[in-house]
């Protein structure tokens, strides 16, 4: 197991450095950099060679044969965007963001923080409303209830979130004045931070009035970013389970006097688990890369906005600290969700 | 204007604005969301009077960190504070001006400026003590998510990127003020009776459609003159400006001096066909026609406008194919004569034709359009020079109608923005540079 996990990590490695180079040339290949965003519409061109150079934006991408050919010191090839980035990079220092000058490091923990949040929340509601309601389509296939719960789960998916944002921020916020439209937290109210996830600090702090506060922000957000993962989960859960119900060991557990609760719950729910829990783990690492229109419509200061603004803006560091953040995180999630395995079917050996 | 935010977004908030003063601890409090918003923030005098000092920090969300504006009765202190750790940047001695004036904050290209109403005191493009710059903000990182006078007033700002959701912030209460509202909500917030639209009488910006004369054949006059015959300038803005907009007659926004003739070319579609055929394209000819990819003020919605701008050249027999990119990509190319006809626009920086006319036919002009003219650059530079403002129309006025005469541009519309506020706000009037230039003088709030 641990010579399973270390060879995992092991071969994250050449992944994230083949990360860095894309995202490094792919945010360079595209036309206008941070000095033509930052100055804007009509820039003066002196002006904008000038804060070109002072960002370093003038040094080669690469290799820095100039350099090396002028001052006769080999080691003058690395003094290139590319690897003064690396060479950061290993000193686990993201740089900062050419705008703000915030640390990029800082800014992915307040940011993912928020977005971990949403995350967590709407996969909560998605696999507390979506495996019940998958097991309970395929033990009902075929009635009313099954029909009904697939429509549903084909609605969750077909349903644009922002458009479905926007109602529920229509019907609950504007007309019912139930939740609070968006943002995380009301005006006057502050959290002392812990984690950065507000319910959770709130409570810990012991201040029951900002976590009920914080939690009302959290409901809409995660309700219309928890469908899509919902529809996924109720539709997996239900063909996994028609799948199990259908093989001997199930019809064996009936013959042996079981009760149907117990056959479903024990011999057949465990057992279709394993595809359930991949697709969760999958859509957990999707939603953690950003929920870019969900962030944007209830102004969730997350991952996902926070790199999407970067690019408008060509903020290299950002661009290039998140999108390396959210492969790191993938890759984790990924690795979690295989471990799970071994925990839902003791066959499975890692070797 | 250097430029817009990507999704401009500024709500804000303004909450016991008539609270009574307190001499505490008055904090501003400026926070992120980061987008490219440029801004002015301006302060009361009075304000910092009655308090003896006032503070405005601007950080990050959460992050204890940040650049803290220090305005005392006569000295401003600018201090860096990072991971509670805060090191002064700059200092000046500068006594407050006299009662009614104003401190103005404002994020430029080379950092920030520190100003009493027109006069600079401090201008900060330092470099910051660990070697980084922090100067390079220009248009840079603070859509201000939450403002706070406190103890005295208290403004909260918050940045929240969708105008629809502006909108249902500000129908739900939980905001006082909301800019920047979609042209379409007009009705709805007329019909809700909790809401005041707060209009510009006018604003300085214009929009233009551009053709590059490096693009044959686009250098040819009759060509150009029968593009601007060709397109129906009043039916599109009658269509899309939700009926805030006016047919522009030159690049100087009509309230402004220096006005020329009025546009010479009025829709005329026969008379454009006759133009084309004496060109020596009587079946007309095909080109690039580039879409601005996210909307402004003047072009409220770039896309549609550009189709139908479209199906008008397309009824004289001129063929676009309408294309778009990347915003900042957009605004890199547009200069390199990448796009034989595009659409664009301004905001005014400050209110004078200057800010226009040399911004476009000044020597930009050769490789934004193509246009080579010395006489019209000579123009603007006399202009520059004398202070006499009937001489400045006048010199202006010919600038225009030289532009006109060679259809170096087309001149589209100038816009007012939609804006709107809670029934219970009063005093607050938008700013006809736009959003950008944000003043809380007079703004008060009843129960």
């Amino acid at each position: 197991m641990t010579a399973y996990l270390l060879r995992r990590l092991l071969g994250l490695v050449p992944v994230l450095v083949g990360v860095t180079l894309l995202i490094f040339f792919l945010t360079r290949v595209i036309p206008g950099d941070p000095a033509t965003a930052m100055l804007g519409q009509r820039a003066a061109p002196n002006l904008v060679q000038r804060l070109r150079t002072d960002l370093g934006l003038d040094r080669p991408l690469f290799l820095n044969l100039p350099k090396a050919r002028e001052t006769g010191v080999w080691t003058d090839v690395l003094d290139s965007q590319y690897f003064s980035y690396m060479s950061g990079l290993l000193r686990l220092d993201l740089g900062r963001s050419i705008y703000t000058l915030i640390p990029i490091a800082e800014s992915i923990r307040h940011r993912f923080a928020a977005t971990f949040e949403l995350t967590l929340a709407a996969m909560a509601f998605a696999v507390a409303v979506g495996l019940p309601a998958g097991v309970l389509a395929a033990t009902r296939r075929g009635t009313v209830a099954d029909t009904a719960i697939m429509l549903l789960a084909l609605s969750g998916v077909s349903f644009p979130v922002f458009w479905l944002a926007i109602i529920m921020i229509y019907v609950f916020s504007v007309t019912l004045g139930w939740l609070p439209p968006s943002g995380r937290l009301s005006i006057g109210m502050s959290v002392d931070q812990v984690t950065g996830m507000y319910v959770l600090d709130s409570l810990l702090r012991g201040r029951l009035d900002v976590a009920i506060d914080a939690a009302r922000h959290l409901v809409m957000p995660a309700l219309a970013l928890g469908t899509i993962p919902l529809a996924i989960v109720v539709r997996m859960t239900r063909s996994a389970m028609l799948d199990v119900l259908g093989q001997d060991y199930v019809r064996t557990a009936r013959s042996k006097g079981l009760s149907e609760r117990r056959v479903v719950r024990v011999h057949a729910l465990r057992n279709a688990l394993l595809p359930v829990v991949t697709v969760i783990g999958l859509s957990f690492g999707s939603l953690l890369s950003g929920a870019l229109l969900t962030e944007t419509v209830f102004s969730w200061p997350g991952i996902g906005r926070w790199v999407y603004d970067a690019i408008a803006a060509r903020d290299y560091p950002v661009i290039q600290g998140g999108v390396l953040f959210v492969a790191v995180m993938f890759a984790v999630v990924n690795l979690l969700v295989d471990m799970t395995y071994a925990l839902i079917d003791p066959r499975i050996q890692y070797s | 204007m250097p430029r817009y935010a990507t999704s401009l977004l500024l709500a804000f908030i303004l909450l016991n604005t008539l609270s009574p003063a307190r001499p505490q601890d008055p904090t501003v409090v400026l926070a992120e969301d980061v987008s490219q918003a440029p801004f002015v923030l301006s302060v009361p005098t009075s304000l910092i009077r009655a308090n003896n000092g006032l503070q405005i920090v601007m950080h990050d969300d959460g992050a204890g960190q940040g650049l803290i504006f220090t305005l005392g009765p006569d000295e401003i202190v600018v201090t860096l504070r990072r991971g509670g750790e805060a090191t002064e940047l700059a200092r000046a001695q500068a006594p407050l001006p006299a009662e009614g004036g104003a401190v103005v904050l404002k994020r430029l290209s080379g950092g920030f400026a520190v100003a009493y109403d027109a006069v600079t005191v401090l201008r900060m493009d330092a470099d910051l003590p660990d070697g980084g710059r922090w100067g390079i903000t220009g248009t840079a990182a603070a859509a201000l998510d939450e403002i706070a006078f406190q103890p005295v007033e208290q403004v909260v700002f918050r940045g929240i990127a969708e105008p629809t959701a502006r909108l249902a912030e500000l129908q739900a209460g939980t905001i006082d003020i909301a800019v920047l509202l979609s042209v379409d909500d007009l009705q709805t917030v007329q019909n809700d009776p909790n809401l005041i639209t707060a209009i510009p009488t006018s604003e300085l910006n214009v929009g233009y459609i551009a053709m590059h004369q490096a693009n044959e054949p686009l250098d040819n006059l009759l060509v150009r003159q029968a593009i601007a015959h060709a397109i129906d300038r009043e039916a599109i803005i009658e269509a899309f400006y939700g009926g805030l907009g006016v047919t522009a007659q030159g690049f100087v926004p009509s309230t402004m001096f220096g006005q020329p003739d009025p546009w010479p070319y009025t829709y005329d579609p026969e008379r454009a066909r006759e133009l084309l055929a004496e060109a020596g394209f009587p079946d007309g000819f095909s080109t690039e026609f580039w879409y601005m990819p996210v909307s402004r003020p003047y072009y409220p919605a770039p896309q549609p406008i550009a189709e139908t701008i479209a199906s008008f050249l397309a009824d004289v027999g001129i063929t676009v194919e309408l294309m778009t990119e990347d915003w900042t990509t957009y605004l890199a190319d547009y200069q390199t004569g990448k796009f034989p006809m595009y659409m664009l626009g301004w905001n005014a920086d400050y209110a004078d034709p200057d800010n226009f006319l040399l911004t476009f036919f000044g020597p930009s002009a050769v490789t934004d359009l193509g246009w080579d003219d010395p006489e019209t650059r000579d123009l603007l530079q006399q202009a520059r020079q004398v202070a006499d403002q009937d001489v400045r129309a006048g010199l202006y006025a010919q600038v225009g109608n030289n532009v006109a005469e060679a259809v170096a541009m087309i001149p589209f519309a100038h816009n007012r923005t939609l804006n709107a506020m809670r029934s219970n706000i009063s005093g607050w009037v938008p700013s006809p540079l736009g959003y950008s230039s944000v003043s809380l003088h007079s703004v008060t709030k009843a129960e």
